[in-house]
């Protein structure tokens, strides 16, 4: 077993590393007109918000071998220690929360009644949905499209932010490229100063933060994916604007279209066509030092 | 290209997806769910509480309140199918007696036994960066001293392990980890209430 591992796992980064798969692959119209019926998968594989850790990249800078993993796994353990310290005791604030019965009845709605697609199905799961279950779906669906929303969320490492990460897909039956598939962002507003400052913020009256983020989210996550499938054509300004977007140790600056947004939230449209929605906060580059 | 790397990609990393059939279009998928048994933790974390003195408990068969019964959480690419919860965490809440307490059954049950009953709602496994696996379990947990008193409060627990070969025995180890540490916090908070036969 871990002979067949030892010699397939490389090979496999290396073929998937070799792929040029697009983020983004837009639905037009022709493709859109040959669909009639859509089976639709929604996936939330988590129970609960985690937090993600910065990356370690000791194994990367020695170019591999077992210290170096080593290294990154003690690393990686200490951050997240430091992180769940922090986060653990915030859980009663907010542990009611159930990402899934806010996103589903939102996703239901549009696909029913605003999606340029007529749905079938919308089957709802904890599960993620592997390659082969998709293949014996696909295989025996009397739909004529099967499209896949995967849906995951966290608090970057320094507990800044809260985001909602979506992934869709949608293939024809009996075809391998996918005639649609997009990632889509949300990022909340920065919310204090870090750590234990944050989840402060984010805890406090019940979790008052938490929940307003999530549905806010939510809200803008659907909206996303009405941008890519809805029945309106939405016709993106002519306006590009660059916005702060928090990596978790960093900020930086996310540029696109504006595809919408009001005083609060902007929805931008990346040169790669993925999707991102943003605090209406334009990134200031941080001034160079003088000497 | 792409159906040659799916193959690979099922061959190598669904250990725990078999194909009903040996064919090239599979029809139905079997899922063996996590193998989940208790363990205690090392020795070096294990101290029993000291001065507890003989504080009897009973604990009722934990409830199974999770939203989500079905999975917990993913392996990479695929989800950890759930199965043998109830006897694993009902192991679990019993090694409270590692920790000094005197674990009895419900038909010794004295009027200075307290009653310990959890109700878990959360349990799920996840790997960070490809390098450690990590577990988290969450209980509310109700605790009723031979006066009647009633104590209650959620408890968690957040554990990992090193990811050599992303195994499920890793998963479940990090899912142990996660329990112990409840587990202790547990142990810890009933001592204070059994030095004064009340809450």
């Amino acid at each position: 077993m871990f002979r067949q591992l030892f010699f397939t796992i490389p090979l496999i980064l290396l073929l998937v590393g070799c792929q040029t798969t697009p983020r983004h692959v837009a639905l037009d119209e022709k493709k859109a007109s040959t669909i009639k019926l859509v089976r639709v998968v929604s996936m939330i594989p988590q129970d609960e918000i985690i937090a993600h850790s910065k990356p370690s990249y000791v194994t990367v800078a020695l170019g591999g071998g077992l210290l170096g993993a080593a290294i990154d796994s003690s690393i990686t353990e200490s951050r997240m220690r430091e992180i769940y310290e922090v986060l653990e005791p915030a859980y009663d604030s907010f542990d009611d929360v159930d990402l899934r019965q806010i996103f589903w009845p939102q996703l239901r709605e549009f696909l029913n009644q605003r999606a340029r697609l007529h749905v079938s199905d919308i089957k709802t799961t904890p599960w993620l949905v592997t390659v082969p279950e998709r293949e014996i779906a696909m295989a025996n669906m009397k739909e004529d499209a099967y499209l896949e929303v995967y849906t995951s969320y966290f608090f970057d490492p320094d507990l800044r932010t809260f985001n909602i990460l979506t992934g869709t897909y949608m293939a024809s039956k009996n075809k391998e490229e996918p005639e649609y598939r997009n990632s889509i962002a949300y990022q909340s507003p920065i919310v204090g100063n870090g750590m234990q400052h944050s989840m402060d913020l984010w805890r406090a009256n019940n979790g008052e933060l938490f929940r307003k983020a999530i549905a806010e989210g939510v809200k803008e996550t659907v909206r996303q994916i009405e941008l890519d499938l809805g029945r309106e054509a939405v016709t993106p300004s002519t306006q590009s604007m660059t916005l702060t977007y928090n990596t978790g140790t960093d900020l930086i600056g996310r540029s696109g279209t504006v595809m919408s947004s009001n005083d609060k939230r902007v929805i931008l449209r990346e040169k790669d066509g993925t999707l991102v929605s943003l605090e209406n906060k334009p990134f200031l580059a941080p001034k160079p030092a003088e000497f | 290209m792409n159906k040659f790397i799916y193959t690979l990609l099922f061959s190598a990393l669904l250990a725990n997806t078999a194909y009903a059939e040996d064919s090239d279009k599979p029809t139905q998928i079997i899922h063996e769910p996590l193998k989940m048994e208790f363990e205690r933790p090392n020795v070096d974390d294990f101290e029993p509480i000291s001065n507890i003195g003989i504080c009897k408990i009973v604990i009722a068969p934990v409830v199974d309140a999770r939203p989500n019964k079905e999975t917990l959480g993913q392996k990479g690419n695929q989800p950890i199918y759930s199965k043998g919860v109830d006897a694993w965490t009902n192991t679990g809440m019993a090694s409270l007696k590692n920790y000094g307490y005197s674990v009895i059954n419900a038909n010794q049950l004295d009027d200075s036994t307290f009653i310990v009953e959890p109700h878990i709602y959360r349990l799920y496994s996840w790997p960070v960066q490809g390098f450690r696996i990590y577990g988290a379990i969450a209980m509310d947990i109700k605790i009723t001293a031979p006066n009647g008193m009633v104590h209650h409060k959620k408890y968690r627990g957040t554990g990992s392990t090193n990811n050599g070969w992303n195994g499920d025995g890793e998963y479940v180890q990090a899912m142990n980890a996660a329990f112990n540490i409840l587990i202790k916090r547990v142990a810890n908070d009933i001592k204070p209430l059994c030095g004064k036969n009340s809450i």
